[in-house]
């Protein structure tokens, strides 16, 4: 049996080589939405079998030249930019989707900016039938708390990883295979997905319900900080802030301060954000910052 | 002791930067450091392009912000000087 596939989204395509035709079988089965034809793929990822691989005492990542390395809890491996391979060993077949996961959504922080007009976001990404609003923080933010309360009228598109590719007719928010890892498998459903986004939210875990445009530069560093976001080298720091400006022009950037209840939809709709959100004329424009004539 | 003020400083090129609406982020992956900038920050930051010297600066922030221009000389000084030590930018006479 064959044990290599192709993971195809966004625009981005994988070859995946898995060590033996189980792990192929069981991989496809879980990503079967997002499979594609072989000839497709930019990326060629080779999923390696390491039973005696040890749990990272620490977990580190190493940039050089063209190359990274990293030994991230029970997943280790190489990824090589400049011939679009990478190798990840892991030590059982139950953490192979997360070794997958870690490197390929690595690789998209990276080549996104540079080569796709995009940007991976830490996001809980949420579809309506005619757009689609990106949620976004660091772990432990409320990514999968959003997703949990969300209603009939919206679609979650993944809990963790989603994807904005800039366009002509603006923003389009893509879904990723890739959920949370403590995701239940139960509450995902893996389907290709992707409309127009109409605003992004930095969540802000807090007593009470609050709604806040951001400043370009809040946004930007609002977003550094949810931290699936390619700064390991210049190169991509500045394509990543490319990008991020790009997309603060066309997409405005909230911090929203949320209690995890589900009149989280009706505070939204009171704001101007009624669910499902169709209308161009409820988009907000951040108010320009003030300024200290002070260097700081 | 201040920097001379004939002493032109450069961006450091492994700095990543972008200015929005006035305000300058800069990020650094060497030294693992993402900061932004205020206006007069950032407009200091644009200047320092390896041409202009800490006097040129001086004297173009005195004319943009209306202050003094020792006032200016001093805010660029003490800035430039902050910004080398944390290896942001190049000096060169």
């Amino acid at each position: 049996m064959e044990t290599a596939f192709v993971l195809s989204f966004a625009g981005l395509s994988f070859r995946i080589d898995a060590p033996e035709p189980e792990w192929s079988q069981r991989l496809q089965e879980r990503y079967q939405a997002f499979l594609a034809d072989e000839a497709a793929a930019d990326w060629r990822i080779a999923l390696r079998h390491a039973p005696d691989l040890p749990q990272a005492a620490a977990d580190w990542a190493r940039h050089e030249a063209t190359r990274t390395e990293f030994h991230i809890a029970s997943y280790r491996g190489r990824v090589d930019f400049a011939t679009r391979r990478a190798q990840v060993l892991t030590p059982d077949l139950q953490r192979a989707p997360s070794a997958l996961a870690r490197t390929i959504t690595f690789i998209a922080t990276v080549i996104l900016p540079r080569e796709k007009d995009g940007l991976l976001l830490h996001a809980c990404g949420l579809a309506s039938d005619a757009a689609a609003f990106a949620f976004c923080g660091p772990s432990g933010a409320g990514k999968s708390t959003i997703a949990q309360l969300v209603p009939p009228t919206l679609q979650v598109m993944s809990d963790e990883n989603v994807i904005v590719r800039l366009s002509e007719a603006g923003p389009i928010l893509y879904n990723t295979p890739f959920w949370g890892q403590n995701t239940p498998e139960t509450r995902i459903h893996r389907q290709r997905i992707h409309r127009p986004l109409k605003a992004a939210f930095i969540l802000k875990q807090s007593p009470r319900w609050s709604l806040r445009p951001l400043a370009p530069s809040q946004a930007i560093l609002a977003l550094l900080a949810t931290e699936k976001v390619a700064v390991e080298r210049t190169p991509s720091a500045q394509a990543w802030l490319d990008i991020a400006s790009r997309l603060l022009a066309q997409t405005p950037i909230f911090e929203l301060g949320f209690l995890p209840a589900p009149e989280l939809w009706s505070f939204l709709a009171e704001q101007g954000f009624p669910i499902p959100l169709s209308s161009p004329e409820s988009r907000h424009v951040p108010p320009r910052p003030s300024h200290s004539p002070t260097p700081s | 002791m201040s920097l001379p003020d004939h002493l032109t400083p450069r961006r450091h090129p492994d700095t990543a930067f972008r200015v929005f609406e006035g305000e300058a982020v800069l990020i650094s992956p060497a030294q693992n450091m993402v900061r932004t900038l205020n206006v007069t920050g950032s407009r200091i930051w644009e200047l320092m392009d390896g041409e202009h010297s800490i006097a040129d600066i001086a004297a173009i922030l005195s004319q943009e912000f209306e202050v003094s221009t020792a006032h200016a000389l001093s805010s660029v000084r003490a800035f430039v000087q902050e910004l080398a030590e944390r290896q942001l930018v190049q000096l060169a006479s």
